[in-house]
């Protein structure tokens, strides 16, 4: 009986930990090619492309830390449209970035309220996402939609 | 015999160093001193520098003579003569030829400055020089109110830089920056009377220069608005007229440098030029203003170069 039951809870305790081992790491990513899969859908207003300079006088990312850092954002100022894709050479580092850009996108969206609340919708509505060393930002009109090419690029 | 051939010779001896003194007294050329520079020509570009005489581009730079040696040997040095800028052309301005005069500074203002900064970004990412290596921090609602309770550490710096909340202070501790530019207080006015923006400033930029002494300062004009904007704001042009005669009295008063841009874009009325404005139809500029607001700042780094200020070598050896 006993036996039974130590087998019973082996077999069980493999069933749950198998999906854990079998967590994918996700595949390697373009980001230029990414957000020019995104533009297609003709969503973005006119983009600027920011340096790795300009990404880290505007986030604090420091470029040395990343295998790619790809930022295109909103040319009229005043627009919060933004892809951001950040590849870090740790996990570490990712989970940094991604607490720098929560923050500040946070902290933008506060501003964004009484500032200019026609913008307030996308900019609070903006995803941040981390997966292994790939950090991601996508704010824009329809996320979801861009989402979607993203997910598509993770499989 | 010998006592007259003693007394010939040293005669004779008498009269050579005699022809050789006056050989050696020879006046030697000297050169002529440089030509005093032409007043301009009037020019498109407009000049951020009240009445600096510069060399006209179109005429030539008189040379100066290279004085003559003289055969004799003389314990004064010829004098170098201090070279004269070299006229910088529009297009060459355009073109960026004087841009490394930005290399050393930094932009700090409001959504205006903002979105000057995406547009240098643009400029660059294309392959098109544009105001060296500025840096560019503009935050959208920023007030000069704010900017400077910052400054007195009543709150939390106002603006974001490298991921962190900063005073202009340290936007410039922490970009090394040599020269400020700021861009603030349009929506000031709505709250502030002139005066009181003015004695703002004062307060304001002292702050900064206590933290920096030998900062250089350059404070543009307050931005025109659109005429529908302003009436829904109550600030009409000549407000706004007022209060930059003011904040340029307040410049020239303290030794900044004040930034005309906003009579560069501004319509009959005094209010922003309809096709000079942003999608917002406020008092922000579009990138055809901020075409014309480049020029402006290129044109103060040729000024201050005509003036002796800055050399182009200089920002090269730092």
């Amino acid at each position: 009986m006993t036996k039974k039951i130590l087998v019973v809870l082996l077999a069980a305790a493999m069933l749950l930990l198998v999906p854990v081992g079998c967590q994918k790491a996700p595949a390697s990513i373009d980001g230029e090619a990414l957000y020019r899969k995104m533009e297609a859908l003709g969503q973005f207003p006119e983009m600027i492309h920011r340096s790795g300079d300009d990404v880290y006088d505007y986030y604090g990312i420091d470029p040395a830390q990343c295998r790619q850092l790809v930022d295109y954002a909103a040319a009229d100022g005043l627009m919060t449209d933004e892809f951001l894709l950040a590849e870090t050479n740790d996990p570490a580092y990712a989970e940094k970035v991604e607490a720098l850009l929560k923050d500040q996108l946070s902290s933008l969206a506060e501003t964004y309220r009484e500032y200019l609340p026609e913008e307030y919708p996308k900019i609070s509505g903006a995803r941040i996402e981390r997966n292994g060393n790939y950090v991601l930002v996508l704010v824009g009109e329809d996320v979801s939609a861009l989402y979607a090419i993203y997910t598509d690029a993770l499989k | 015999m010998k006592e007259s051939v003693r007394i010939r010779r040293k005669q004779l001896l008498l009269v050579i160093l005699c022809l050789l003194l006056c050989l050696s007294c020879g006046k030697a050329q000297t050169a002529d001193a440089a030509a005093t520079p032409e007043e301009p020509a009037a020019e498109a570009v407009p000049s951020c520098a009240a009445e600096t005489a510069v060399p006209s581009p179109e005429s030539d730079v008189p040379e100066t003579e290279t004085p003559q040696p003289v055969e004799a040997p003389t314990e004064v040095p010829t004098p170098t003569p201090e070279p004269t800028p070299v006229p910088v052309s529009d297009e060459q301005l355009d073109e960026g030829y004087l841009d490394a005069w930005f290399d050393d500074s930094v932009m700090v203002g409001d959504s205006i400055v903002a979105g000057l900064g995406r547009y240098v970004t643009g400029e660059r990412d294309k392959g098109r020089p544009c105001l060296g290596k500025m840096r560019i921090v503009g935050v959208g609602g920023l007030t000069l109110r704010k900017a400077l309770a910052a400054e007195q550490k009543k709150t939390d710096g106002a603006l974001v830089f490298r991921s962190r909340f900063m005073t202009v202070s340290e936007v410039v501790e922490e970009t090394q920056a040599k020269s400020l530019f700021i861009l603030v207080g349009v929506r000031d006015l709505e709250s502030y009377s002139a005066e009181a923006l003015i004695d703002a400033y004062d307060t304001f930029i002292s702050i900064i220069k206590e933290n920096h002494p030998d900062l250089r300062i350059y404070v543009h004009s307050l931005m025109p608005m659109l005429k529908g904007f302003s009436m829904s704001v109550r600030q009409t042009a000549d407000m706004n007229r007022a209060a930059n005669e003011k904040l340029r009295a307040f410049c020239e008063e303290k030794g900044y440098t004040y930034l005309e841009l906003a009579d560069l874009i501004r319509d009959e009325e005094g209010y922003l030029k309809y096709e000079y404005s942003g999608t917002d139809y406020s008092f922000h500029p579009n990138d055809i203003a901020r075409a014309i607001w480049v020029r402006l700042l290129r044109s103060c780094a040729r000024d201050e170069y005509y003036a002796g200020i800055w050399k182009p070598e200089e920002t090269a050896n730092d």
